[in-house]
């Protein structure tokens, strides 16, 4: 393959698209350091006072505490119910798989509006008041197919004789889980886990609709927008939460592929 | 009766067709096997014959359709392969990628609990009995071919099986690494009078290391020998064809004496002593003989003898190979025959050119009567 010219139609495309992508959130980074409550050109000053000020707002730090929690909470039960689906799908071929397999994939193509409304109604007809509780359980819901299918991609990717050679030395098939599949899967796990944390914690339909009294912070941020001269805060936040989130995809995409190097694949 | 280490009665295996319209495969049939303890046992075959699926149903990876393995004279139905003394060593190894080769060899020992000291000199003593005593802390994708297939080894032997299950472990390795490590098994083997199963498919191999060879085909079990039986007296045509080289001749059965044969092969009327089959008049059968057996003579000095017979022929074609030269003998009914004559004292290469008359003879022992 031509490597690409600087000058190429291809390149210059390829320019405008990540222009276009991510030049409202630097244009947010700059603002979160704008000595104004205005967003507006030109600067008025440099500071850091809304980064400061970020430690007083008490609502706001609540709101992202509230997400922390649901986003761990979703996550791990999401890790726990893909990682079964995927060794059921990966590793057992029984009647009913491929009706299972797209069961468990439906949310990935399901509208988070229309799933908010349904669990809303659901809720509402068994009587289950609406809290993070509710939330975390929309959002466990739309995280496994994630889980499933990194992991199954794994499990898929390492030879079966591994598993045998287990059992052959003495293993039970949970031993065998213990000791072989789930530490080789290991890489795999955690960016499922980092994957899912971070869908939820940026996630805003399903919150909007499943929250009770406590707020998620995107809902929290929503809400917020009417008042200007709170938006400074908002938009310093809106930076911070943005670095974060690209840190752990980043991070998680490394181990993903970190563990599929070292181990031998079917010939 | 001694007691047998391994024992296979009439296993059936068959795998369900993928759609329910095609009809189910059988991996192995009728399968009848008694490995006593101690022995080195081969089970030998092309592709596809079952061979591997026989030491999976040993191994416990497959549970036998019809029929029982038993192993240590105790039934293995419905036992799962970490409950057997059983262990095996893979085409491809199988080593753990994330565990040390010290922590691989002492998986085993992890899982049965065995102390922390005890497991280290036992796990130290393998890798020396394999000669890789240094290589415990590197890890399997560090290691060549040959190293990791050792440390595989290792891995199965520490734990002191029953029986050692062992499909093609050689496989993967180059020419003289193999030659090697053939050797070095069979005097592990020995040496730690162990019970070996092996699977192979390369006939040269299981004439080498092997107490008793048992040859497959399409599921089926043709002939269990030694080695040498199972290249002198080959059962059927597969077998003789299988293993080494082999010459055949149509021939129809003339005569059956009380103790003799008299069959009409190639224009010439032949005699033989009674093998084990009960031949019919007028039955079409097969001889087979190996060309190694197979003496060439001019016409003007031959003197046919008793318990020899012979054939007039012209030489085709003449090979010469270092340590034996190659004749294809063609015999009036257009079968061709390939002799190998050692080129020692007395035959010089060369001996015969093409175009010569010849008279092709053998003993009457060295001729095998087939029927299928």
């Amino acid at each position: 393959m031509r490597a690409p010219s600087i000058f190429s139609f291809g390149f210059a495309y390829y320019l405008l698209l990540a222009l276009f992508l991510y030049l409202p959130i630097v244009l947010l980074i700059i603002f979160s350091f704008n000595d104004s409550t205005l967003l507006v050109f030109p600067f008025k000053g440099f500071t850091l006072k809304w980064y400061q000020s970020l430690s007083n707002a008490r609502e706001l730090l609540d709101a992202v505490r509230n997400s922390i929690l649901v986003g761990l909470f979703s996550s791990f039960v999401a890790v726990i119910f893909g990682t079964m689906a995927a060794l059921a799908i990966a590793r057992f071929n029984f009647p009913g798989r491929s009706f299972f397999l797209a069961i468990s994939s439906l949310p990935l193509v399901i509208p988070y509006v229309v799933l908010g409304v349904a669990m809303l109604l659901l809720f509402a007809q068994v009587g289950v008041e609406l809290s993070l509780f509710t939330v975390a359980a929309a959002h466990t819901v739309i995280n496994i197919p994630y889980v499933m299918l990194i992991v199954a991609a794994r499990l898929a990717g390492f030879e079966q004789n591994l598993e045998e050679a287990a059992m052959d030395l003495g293993a039970t098939y949970w031993g065998m889980l213990m000791r072989v599949t789930l530490p080789i899967s290991a890489p795999a796990l955690i960016a499922a886990f980092l994957s899912s944390f971070t869908t939820s914690f940026d996630e805003f339909a399903l919150a909007f609709f499943l929250t009770g009294t406590d707020n998620t912070l995107p809902v929290y941020l929503y809400s917020q927008l009417r008042f200007p001269n709170r938006l400074p805060l908002v938009v310093t936040l809106a930076a911070i939460i943005m670095l974060v989130s690209v840190i752990l995809i980043v991070f998680s995409e490394w181990l993903r592929r970190v563990g599929t190097k070292d181990v031998p694949r079917t010939s | 009766m001694s007691e047998f280490a391994v024992e296979l009665r009439n296993v059936f295996k068959t795998f369900s067709a993928p759609n329910s319209a095609a009809q189910d495969v059988y991996a192995v049939r009728e399968i009848n096997l008694a490995i006593h303890a101690g022995e080195f046992f081969t089970l030998l075959g092309p592709s596809g014959c079952g061979k591997t699926t026989t030491l999976r149903l040993i191994a416990g990876f497959e549970q036998p359709t019809k029929g029982e393995v038993l192993i240590q004279t105790r039934s293995m139905n419905g036992v799962p392969p970490y409950r057997r003394p059983v262990n095996t060593v893979f085409q491809n190894y199988a080593l753990f990628p994330h565990l040390t080769v010290a922590e691989n060899v002492g998986f085993g020992l992890s899982v049965k609990g065995v102390s922390k000291e005890e497991k280290a000199k036992r796990v130290q003593a393998a890798l020396d009995l394999v000669e890789l005593p240094q290589a415990g802390n590197r890890k399997p994708n560090q290691l060549s071919g040959g190293q990791q297939q050792r440390v595989a080894l290792a891995r199965a032997i520490v734990n002191q099986p029953a029986v050692l299950l062992l499909d093609e472990p050689l496989g993967a390795l180059d020419l003289k690494l193999r030659k090697n490590m053939q050797l070095e098994l069979k005097h592990m083997q020995e040496m730690l009078k162990l019970t070996f199963i092996y699977v192979t498919h390369d006939q040269e191999e299981a004439l080498t290391m092997s107490d008793r060879i048992a040859v497959m085909n399409a599921g089926n079990i043709l002939q269990v020998g030694a080695p040498m039986e199972i290249y002198e007296k080959p059962a059927t045509r597969f077998v003789a064809d299988f293993i080494g080289e082999t010459n055949f001749l149509n021939a129809r059965v003339e005569e059956v004496g009380a103790e003799v044969t008299g069959l009409q092969v190639a224009d010439a009327r032949v005699t033989l002593p009674h093998q084990n089959e009960f031949l019919a008049r007028d039955a079409q059968v097969t001889l087979t003989i190996r060309p190694e057996k197979i003496s060439l003579a001019r016409p003007e000095t031959f003197s046919a003898q008793d318990a020899h017979i012979s054939f007039q022929g012209v030489v085709r074609e003449t090979v010469y190979i270092g340590t034996d030269t190659r004749y294809l003998i063609a015999l009036p009914t257009n079968e061709t025959l390939v002799a190998r004559i050692q080129n020692i004292a007395g035959h010089r290469p060369g001996e015969f050119a093409t175009g010569d008359a010849v008279v092709v003879w053998c003993e009457q022992g060295d001729v095998r009567v087939l029927t299928t």
